[in-house]
Parts: C-alpha cells; structure tokens; sequence
C-alpha cells in the first residue's frame, strides 16, 4: 500500500480503533462538545495550576475516587485548573484528538474526562521515536466546590479541552433572615 | 497577567518506511500563523508559541537522516497535532571503479 496514502487515511483509519477501557456510563450529564471555545466568564484574579498543583489538589480534595496511580498521572496529558470566582476552567492538551473521541461527564463533584484511544501506526512504518501519550485516557477529578452541571461547557479548539463548570451557589442556609416575634 | 516565556519541548512519534519519514509533533494551542518550521544541516527546526495566554514555546530540533527530500517536505498543523512527512532520496548503488599507484608486482 502507498505509504504517502495511509498517512492522509490515518484519521480515518484510527477511528475504527475499539474503545479499550469504558465503563459503563454514570447517571450524569454527557456533555456534547461544540467547536468554537466558551470564553471564561470572569479572568480576573486568576491563579494558574500545573499538573503538581492538580495532583495536590486532589489531594486535598480527599478524593475517594478511584485516582490514577502516579505511574497514570505522569502518562496523562497536561492540564491545568482554574478557578475564576464564579467558575473553574479546566484545559487538557489533547492534541490529535477528534471532538468524537472525547467523553465529558459531570455531576456536582465530579469531572470524568475518557479519550478513546486515537493510536495507530501504519502497518509498513518501524517506529523510530514513540514520545507521544497514545491509547485510551481516563482521568476523573473531585472537586472541591460543588458546581451546576447544566452550566457546564466543553470545546475543543486547537488540540486543546477546555471545560468551564459554573460554581453552584453557596446553601442558602446563611442568607435566611430571622425575624424577632 | 503576564509570566515570563517557558521554552518546552514538543513530544514526538517518528515513524519511517523505505520512502517515507513521517513526524508528528504535539503542539496544542498553537497556530498555523505562528509557527515555523525550518530545515537545517543541523536537522528539522521546530518552534511555535501558544496561542492560549499559556507563555509556552515549543522549541525543537530534530536530528533527521541525511538523505531526505527537503524539496518536498509536506507539513499540516490539525488539531494540535503537526504531521511532517519527508519522502527520501533514492540512491541506486553506483559501482566504483577502484585504481591503484602500487608498482606491480614481478
């Protein structure tokens, strides 16, 4: 086969790639991933988080999900956190991913982000270097502030996930004014 | 906001057959418009700023063999991802005709 041919025909080829490590759907929002990138609603203020600081986070999140071991989270793509007052972004490099391959799942406290594995090697290659995180993902996050999940957006732009969760409101518990009698 | 500019390297794949030398390089966040891409003696040399207010840099070169096509080299940016695909230079064995200064022998 004409080698120049396969590598145009790689997408198409890869999509045919079973999908190795899905379980079975939670009852959560499933989240459809439009094109064009939401923009952050507030940016001031903002602290950026590297891969360390998310790892902390989850720490300090106590986090009783099953958490990907260190050996996963090295293998796991950048990504970054942001918390903007009334939001928190999260971004992951996800560069050659198709929109079709990435799964978003949300409820209050959880992030589920699965990618399917999009690897593939044309038959008559040897491979000379392989740096490149292929094959199936799957990271899910707790977070620490309960957000709306019918706020949430997703998009891919440029090789890259971002996922804006909107904070749900603090309980109203407080804001009740008591009347003397 | 402003931090000051991170030099990263990309991750690559190198894959190759006997005509071809494929290279795909992660890039995301990055955009066509800002990204160059020159072939050197020294290798293929790669760099691209984020477009994402991220101050990341991908800054690569690549030690590539000696007898590629650099005239046709084909370079896409989709998604993130960068695919170089250089064909080679075919050499037909050329045999050496091999003489000698040595007197001859008696």
């Amino acid at each position: 086969m004409n080698a120049a041919l396969m590598f145009d025909d790689l997408d198409d080829a890869t999509k045919h790639v079973v999908e190795t490590s899905a379980p079975p759907p939670r009852p959560a929002l499933r989240l459809a991933i439009p094109r064009s990138a939401p923009t952050p609603s507030n940016l001031e203020g903002v602290s950026d988080f590297d891969l360390d600081d998310i790892e902390s986070w989850e720490k300090r999140s106590a986090a009783t999900i099953p958490m990907a071991s260190r050996t996963q989270q090295r293998t796991w793509p950048r990504m970054t956190l942001r918390d903007t007052g009334c939001e928190l972004v999260v971004s992951v490099d996800l560069p050659g991913v198709a929109i079709e391959d990435v799964d978003v799942q949300v409820s209050a406290e959880v992030l589920t982000i699965r990618v399917r594995d999009t690897s593939g090697v044309p038959r008559d290659c040897t491979i000379v270097k392989k740096e490149r995180i292929t094959g199936a993902l799957e990271r899910t996050l707790k977070l620490l502030t309960r957000v709306k999940p019918e706020s949430v957006q997703a998009s891919m732009e440029l090789g890259v996930l971002t996922i804006l969760l909107g904070k749900a409101r603090k309980s109203s518990r407080q804001m009740i004014a008591v009347r003397g009698g | 906001m402003s931090s000051p500019t991170n030099h990263i390297e990309p991750r690559v794949d190198i894959w190759e057959n006997e005509r071809t030398l494929f290279i795909l390089a992660e890039l995301p966040g990055v955009r066509l418009e800002n990204m160059s891409l020159l072939l050197r003696s020294n290798g293929l040399e790669l760099e691209a700023p984020r477009s994402d207010g991220t101050n990341l840099v991908y800054r690569r070169t690549l030690e590539v063999p000696r007898n590629l096509d650099g005239d046709s080299i084909d370079a896409c940016l989709r998604a993130g991802l960068l695919r170089i695909k250089i064909p080679k230079q075919s050499y037909s064995p050329v045999r050496v005709a091999v003489t000698s200064t040595d007197r001859p022998t008696s």
